[in-house]
């Protein structure tokens, strides 16, 4: 008897648990925890524990032998040429690819360390000293040139943005960074505006910007192969407290606006990034003969197959039923023999239909789902389809009458030749 | 042009003719035995217009019942080489003996077709 091998990789699916979990905010200006106490305060009633550690501190200690003692971290540290402790060259990268999360800030002018750091995880730095100015829409309340920035490119994914609904514009003043096109596990959450580009303050633009029309990210988001989330944002000023409560503003167009809406999208993001949300689990996944429940080892060519499982997606600690009419199932010996849409129930059970194709092998049932803030499923089954056996075949179809009907006739023409042969002479 | 067809056709009267008269001079029983060779040559012929009819579906019955009809001519062929009296090629085999190898090939003939055919 052949077991199915059943891969399911949801590494993610472990890191649901939002009590108490541990919070390393590492800081090289100790007043941000004061400039910026509002996000903190934020996360703290979210029911993180947060510790602050200076990130030169040389009693930091961010692994106990095999055993990572924070399971999430945030950097404001941008100037930080070392960090102190046990956190040397990797030890971020390998922290990430342990599947924990991470939320790192950094500003105009980003250390050699941040800048590898970010690196490492597949978004690319403006050079040092750059800022991404915008002489057409930069905010009026600026003071120094046109930096400060309001930002409305939002990612069309609720559930990276979640109740960041009202899509108010977000302030922002630092560092772009872009996306390799090649990435495909790094999208932006926030874009620039058409307008902005990225440069030297205060030099004459003399060659075309590296990053402009668009194209710079202002906050990007990773999703490792581990699982992992990555959150790496251009501005530290984007988190102050100061930007969280200001009291409207105004643009160089002249659009008016009563807040920023960073103090939500900032908590948002960061929710998202902890894996609160936009967290997908599979259960039950289920394959058997139409109209049958058992499942079998194997099928036959042309048999037809109902094939189902259910996906929870995680909100606010709670899985809850899945919804969407985009999920995909394909039936793959090397190449996608049948792909099918999955129907749901509307309680996260999805589910199809279809005939094995006439061709046998050895199959998979395939799901590669991959939604932009969703955790991306790969998962597959293996199932046999054999031939026909010898005795499975239709008989005595009435099409192949004439041809009995011609063996039987000589037959019988043969019998009758015997006796004229013999008895005739 | 129309002498020509004129001559095809006094011609092939003038072969048919002496087919017909040199055919009379036949045995009964090697008539017999001619008789049951255009039948299973018109049965294979049906059952191959039959096939392109319909298409090649049971290809294991079209296959049986078509070489069961063109077998058992070439059995009948190698029957009657061997008790025509006009041939000396067969001369000291005894007719008897011609169509005991006959049934046993036919036997085995209709042994396979039987189990080919369902």
């Amino acid at each position: 008897m052949i077991t199915p091998v059943f891969i399911l990789l949801i590494s993610a699916a472990l890191t649901c648990q939002a009590s108490a979990q541990k919070v390393l905010v590492l800081l090289d200006d100790p007043l941000i925890r004061s400039t910026h106490s509002l996000y903190f305060s934020d996360l703290t009633s979210r029911g993180y524990d947060i510790f602050f550690k200076s990130a030169s501190d040389r009693k930091l200690q961010l692994k106990d032998w095999d055993e990572w003692l924070y399971e999430k971290l945030i950097i404001f540290a941008p100037s930080a040429t070392d960090f102190g402790g046990d956190i040397g060259e990797g030890t971020l990268l390998e922290f990430v690819d342990a599947g924990n999360d991470a939320v790192i800030v950094v500003d105009s002018n980003p250390s050699e360390l941040m800048r590898s750091t970010v690196a490492d995880i597949g978004i690319d730095l403006e050079p040092k000293g750059t800022l991404l100015t915008d002489h057409v829409d930069y905010v009026r309340s600026s003071s120094d040139g046109h930096s400060l920035i309001a930002s409305e490119e939002f990612v069309a994914s609720d559930a990276i943005l979640g109740n960041f609904t009202d899509r108010s514009p977000i302030l922002f003043k630092g560092t772009a960074a872009s996306i390799s096109p090649e990435s495909t596990l790094g999208i932006s959450i926030l874009g620039a505006p058409e307008t902005a580009f990225s440069h030297f303050p205060g030099k004459a633009v003399i060659e075309n910007p590296l990053v402009a029309n668009g194209h710079a990210t202002l906050v990007a988001g990773v999703q490792a192969r581990s699982g992992a989330r990555v959150v790496v944002a251009g501005s530290v000023d984007m988190f102050s407290n100061a930007y969280f409560t200001l009291a409207g503003f105004e643009t160089a167009s002249g659009n008016k606006f009563s807040k920023a809406g960073n103090r939500a999208f900032c908590d948002e993001v960061t929710q998202w990034a902890f894996h609160q949300r936009g967290v997908l689990r599979v259960t039950n996944l289920h394959h058997s003969h139409a109209g049958k429940q058992e499942q079998p080892e194997w099928y036959r060519v042309t048999d037809d197959l109902q094939f189902g499982l259910d996906i929870h997606e995680l909100a606010g600690g709670i899985w809850e039923p899945y919804r969407a009419d985009d999920v995909q199932v394909e039936f793959v010996m090397l190449d996608p023999y049948v792909r099918a849409d999955l129907q749901h129930n509307d309680q996260g059970h999805f589910h199809t239909a279809f005939k094995v194709p006439d061709v046998y092998g050895v199959y998979k049932f395939v799901i590669n789902y991959c939604k932009p803030g969703y955790t991306p499923l790969d998962l597959a089954k293996r199932v046999s389809v054999r031939p026909f056996r010898h005795n499975e075949f239709e008989r005595f179809l009435v099409a192949a009458y004439p041809y009995y009907m011609s063996v039987f006739s000589t037959m019988a023409a043969f019998f009758l030749f015997g006796f004229v042969f013999l008895y005739h002479k | 042009m129309q002498r020509s067809i004129n001559d095809f056709k006094s011609n092939a009267a003038v072969i048919l003719k002496s087919f017909n008269a040199e055919y009379t001079k036949t045995p009964l029983r090697i008539k017999v035995i001619d008789a049951f060779m255009v039948y299973a040559l018109l049965t294979a012929a049906v059952q191959f217009l039959y096939m392109l009819c319909v298409g090649t579906f049971p290809f294991n019955s079209f296959l049986s019942g078509f070489f069961c009809s063109v077998g058992f001519f070439v059995l009948s062929v190698s029957l009657r080489m061997q008790v025509d009296p006009s041939s000396d090629e067969f001369k000291g085999l005894l007719p008897e003996r011609a169509y005991a190898d006959f049934v046993l090939c036919g036997c085995l003939l209709f042994l396979v077709v039987w189990n080919f055919m369902g």
